[in-house]
């Protein structure tokens, strides 16, 4: 087991070094410095890159550059002198994580409901009416969705508000719609699992024991059909950070997503790499967390290539 | 016990061993595809599928054709003085209000274009003017003319509402006898509501079937247009996924061992790092365009299908019909091209179809955010994303490469659980 958690954290580790190795050498890639602005003296650029350490061999950049994120430094912005990555970060994360937090109540909440309702109703109406909800969720993407129910719900009927304002009544729509498809993927899985569930000899067993359909469902099903959804988690959670993305800019939430997007078309690449390792060291944690929890869940998958993504 | 039986032997025959028959097969030989394809053909819901989609290649493949022939657009030409036209026109005028010192009200709600607004809760309150700006814009996208007229009637002391209704309706009245062009606009008050109405009528675009965009430019050329880019995305990266899946997981499988373990530990890595990152940053570097999508979508998509390719392969390599052959002498290239790569189609084929809507999806996504097709060149996710843009005044610049995108994903999706279902009967549920 520490051998399995050693092995899972080293390689996080790796995989963030591959990460900021790759942001680094194709930040290099990119023609033209911040200061290739012609109308900066070249004595002056010449002091700016000293000052940023620009002028020194890229290797010894490099390891700068890592010793820099180490530390929690992302640089600084192109298009904002004195603008750091890092704060902007910390500025604008707590409004995208609260819409992500509320995204992955909605998905899983609901997607194991609807998962439940629609195996102990197989092939009822139920099961019907939920699948097809999951078969839109799956089908429909968050570009469509987004400005669909925006406009049905927030502009026709006025129910919700179709921008963020702050109050809890306008992340509904965003929440949803990012939510959706995960509340798919989950209600479709925990289904299936749940049926296999149902075909097991314990459940028959707990059947001829005489407890009653409530007691099963609660302490015998849902228990063991939980168990493969858990390992969906992580890569759900990482679908969630970067779909609001998409969703950021459809509701205006001032969250890193909308900013993110607009610093590509800024070409701030200091700006767009650091929010970019941000993003990455944000899901492989995720990932990693999930992996160690069901570690600890369920003693029987304690080392397993099935772990992963 | 019957002792008098006496069966004379001379009475039997030997018929002897009938080897003909004995080999005969009943019911002609299936080959695995052609099993498969016959429980494939009992699956509704694949087969509706399928169709749908041939539909939607066949239509991006001569839609644009179609237009240009019919109505000579291309996916390119701009009309300004067309844009924002709708699939079915309206020539009914906008109407505002631009003078009311008369009555109050509660709530004031337009519909979609102004060409009818309504007023609930009102009140009389004093007198004065009453005045509607009828037609100042074709709100509907229809450049008919530019004419205004202002509908103004003044209330005086003791007049109720019927005679203000009245007078307004003469007075819409008086303005469509001197000139047939303002095809007449009717006051309404029931309850507490006022509604007015401007009269017209509607009518299919004859010309522009699915409207224009903002720029002017035809719809059904663009979604077709749009279509023929995402397809070809979508199919390029996953036919090129699948050749580069193939040989990498291949070779991981069926030579195993320490390169096996190499490799997979690549991939392993790889896999970690979120597939949007590296989208992102490649895009930077390249210019964004139809190539670097395809090449980023490739390079986020092959470590997928090299993981399946490497598992089926470790799975065949020791089954018995495998190690049967190889007793029997055959070389390396006989056993991957004759029973390795054969036995593993089917999962790859079902991962295949799968694995479009994915990238279509995921070629939206970047075009929504700004890094994919650039324009004029249009796929579905740049005209989702210019449609969402102005979807509140024009719906229809969305709703069409909407339900494009949306029917293609579900199709395909329906159609890869249908070709699981059938390609592999165990995995059936």
């Amino acid at each position: 087991m520490l051998r399995y958690i050693i092995k899972r954290i080293f390689i996080a580790f790796l995989t963030l070094l591959v990460i900021a190795t790759l942001t680094f050498f194709l930040m290099k890639l990119i023609p033209g410095s911040p200061f290739t602005n012609p109308k900066i003296k070249l004595e002056i650029r010449m002091a700016l890159e000293r000052q940023y350490g620009l002028d020194r061999p890229i290797l010894e950049q490099y390891v700068m550059y890592l010793k820099n994120v180490l530390k929690g430094d992302f640089g600084t912005s192109m298009k904002y002198p004195g603008r750091s990555v890092t704060q902007m970060i910390l500025d604008k994360f707590p409004h995208s994580f609260a819409l992500g937090w509320r995204a992955t109540v909605f998905a899983v909440s609901l997607g194991l409901f609807f998962g439940i309702i629609a195996a102990l109703n197989h092939e009822g109406i139920l099961d019907y009416l939920t699948m097809f909800i999951a078969i839109v969720g799956v089908a429909v993407p968050s570009i469509v969705l987004g400005p669909l129910l925006a406009y049905i719900l927030g502009v026709n009927l006025g129910w919700f508000p179709v921008a963020v304002d702050g109050t809890e009544w306008s992340m509904v729509l965003p929440s949803v719609t990012l939510g959706l498809g995960s509340l798919a993927t989950i209600s479709r899985l925990m289904r299936t699992t749940t049926l296999e569930v149902l075909n097991q000899d314990y459940i028959q067993t707990a059947k001829a024991k005489g407890l009653s359909k409530t007691q099963i469902v609660f302490k015998h099903v849902i228990r063991n059909a939980i168990m493969p959804v858990i390992t969906v988690l992580g890569p759900l959670f990482a679908a969630l950070i970067t779909g609001s993305i998409v969703i950021e800019g459809i509701f205006a939430v001032p969250g890193l997503g909308k900013y993110f997007v607009s610093s590509i078309y800024e070409q701030d690449y200091p700006m767009v790499m650091g929010i970019t390792l941000f993003y990455a060291v944000l899901i492989i944690f995720s990932i990693l967390l999930v992996d160690l929890a069901y570690g600890f869940i369920d003693p029987r998958l304690r080392v397993s290539s099935k772990g992963g993504k | 016990m019957n002792a008098n039986l006496n069966i004379d032997p001379q009475k039997f025959t030997l018929v002897g061993k009938n080897l003909e028959a004995a080999q005969r097969i009943n019911r002609p030989s299936m080959s695995y595809f052609q099993d498969a394809m016959r429980r494939l053909k009992k699956n509704k819901v694949a087969i509706a599928s399928f169709w749908v989609l041939i539909f939607l290649i066949v239509m991006s493949l001569i839609g644009p054709v179609i237009s240009y022939h019919v109505n000579g657009h291309t996916y390119r030409d701009q009309e300004l003085v067309n844009k924002n036209q709708t699939p079915i026109m309206s020539n009914a005028r906008s109407i505002t209000m631009t003078a009311n010192d008369v009555f109050e009200y509660a709530k004031y709600k337009p519909n979609f274009r102004k060409t009818s607004i309504k007023f609930t809760g009102v009140e009389l309150v004093g007198t004065g003017e009453i005045a509607f700006k009828v037609g100042s814009e074709s709100e509907e996208g229809w450049q008919g003319d530019k004419k205004e007229y202002i509908v103004s009637v003044t209330v005086e002391e003791g007049d109720s509402w019927d005679t203000i209704i009245q007078k307004l309706n003469a007075r819409a009245e008086e303005i469509l006898a001197s000139d047939p062009d303002f095809r007449g606009v009717k006051f309404e008050k029931s309850g507490n509501t006022l509604k007015i109405t401007s009269i017209g009528k509607t009518w299919f675009n004859t010309r522009y079937w699915f409207g224009t965009d903002e720029l002017g430019r035809d719809m059904f050329t663009r979604l077709w247009e749009g279509g023929r880019i995402s397809f070809l995305i979508a199919f390029v990266s996953v036919f090129v996924t699948v050749i580069f899946g193939v040989i990498y997981g291949g070779i991981s499988g069926y030579i195993g061992g320490r390169l096996d373990d190499i490799l997979m530990r690549i991939i392993e890595i790889l896999m970690t790092v979120p597939d949007l990152i590296y989208t992102i940053l490649l895009l930077q570097v390249m210019k964004p365009g139809i190539m670097p999508i395809i090449v980023v979508l490739i390079a986020t998509g092959w470590m997928g299908m090299a993981r399946l390719v490497r598992g089926e392969v470790m799975r065949l390599k020791n089954s018995e019909y495998v190690i049967a052959s190889k007793a029997l002498g055959a070389d390396s290239k006989r056993l991957i091209f004759r029973h390795l790569i054969p036995n593993a189609m089917g999962p790859i084929i079902v991962n295949m179809t799968m694995m479009i809507p994915r990238m279509i999806f995921a070629e939206a996504f970047l075009s929504f955010i700004g890094l994919g097709v650039q324009p004029p060149y249009a796929s579905w996710g740049v005209l989702a994303n210019e449609g969402a843009k102005i979807f509140r005044q024009y719906p229809h610049e969305l709703l069409f490469p909407a339900i494009a995108i949306s029917l293609t994903m579900l199709a395909f999706n329906l159609l890869g659980d249908g070709l699981r279902d059938a390609l592999d009967p165990r995995l059936r549920k």
